[in-house]
């Protein structure tokens, strides 16, 4: 068990260019996301209280 | 398809989808690296390198659709002045730029065990590092003025202009002797790659696109109300 996982991980001395290849894509594609969903919230947030404020709401 | 052009319903809309599209892409994601990481088989050439494919063959896709959205969307701010349009070029513009980077990272973490290099000016990955390069200008543009639809104008000639480079990406492995393999997936006829490895990289590059379509949409979301505080802002001073 403890043997295959470490084979699956060393990928034949190959896996020292496919984990970081997932690892920048899972970072990327993680950052890209946090990114989106702050910001959106960020707009809501800040709509709201501009509403809230004027009255318009 | 105009009635969803009107930026409220198109906010209205991407709000009803974003919970069935961000579903759909953790599931095609998460069986694609299932099947990327567990169970297809390892290249009889290139052994378990192979698996950089599934990451890196979807954001070069993406990258280059992704571009496709930008120029269309900036040639329809320039010439209908749609103020959807310059919404959908500012979201899509850091997503583009997000995908390119990571074709260039995954590609170059590939090619150093693969051809012995970690780079080469070769013309699939000079032009890739172009597009990268024209999202970077295209973000650097729509903020450059004081005059915000100064610098939206300036980044929309940019993007559309630009699109001369995507062609140039498709077929510069066709075009020129490169380093870099011809198409194997979209060549005519059948796919030059094992079912076993195509479900695994067709699940990602689905998985990758629905993805995409959920962060735009929400990133246009977030532009629909920043347009509605600058409004609110406007006339409130």
């Amino acid at each position: 068990m403890t043997d295959s996982l470490a084979q699956w991980v060393f990928m034949g001395g190959l896996g020292v260019f496919v984990w970081p290849a997932y690892g920048v894509s899972a970072l990327v594609i993680g950052a890209l996301t946090i990114s989106a969903w702050r910001r959106l919230k960020a707009r809501q947030r800040e709509l709201k209280s501009l509403q809230n404020g004027d009255g318009t709401r | 398809m105009n009635r969803f052009a009107n930026p409220t319903r198109f906010f209205r809309l991407a709000t009803a989808l974003h919970p069935w599209l961000a579903g759909l892409s953790v599931m095609l994601l998460g069986a694609g690296l299932y099947f990327a990481l567990f169970a297809s088989p390892p290249d009889y050439q290139q052994g378990e390198s192979v698996r950089i494919m599934y990451v890196h063959v979807p954001s070069a896709w993406l990258g280059m659709a992704a571009y496709s959205v930008l120029a269309g969307s900036s040639f329809v701010a320039l010439v209908w002045r749609h103020p959807l349009a310059d919404l959908v070029a500012r979201s899509a513009s850091p997503l583009g730029a997000g995908f390119t980077f990571l074709c260039l990272i995954t590609g170059s973490l590939w090619g150093k065990p693969m051809w012995g290099i970690w780079w080469a000016w070769d013309a699939r990955l000079t032009s890739m590092l172009i597009l990268f390069f024209l999202y970077l200008g295209h973000l650097a543009l729509l903020d450059a003025f004081d005059d915000r639809t100064r610098g939206e104008r300036a980044a929309a000639i940019l993007a559309v202009a630009g699109f001369v480079n995507v062609p140039i990406i498709k077929f510069s492995v066709d075009w020129w002797h490169t380093l870099h393999q011809p198409a194997s997936v979209t060549r005519l006829g059948t796919p030059a790659i094992d079912p076993a490895m195509l479900l695994p990289l067709m699940l990602m590059g689905v998985g990758y696109t629905v993805l995409f379509a959920t962060l735009l949409l929400m990133n246009v979301r977030s532009e629909i109300l920043s347009a509605k505080i600058r409004a609110l802002r406007l006339t409130a001073s």
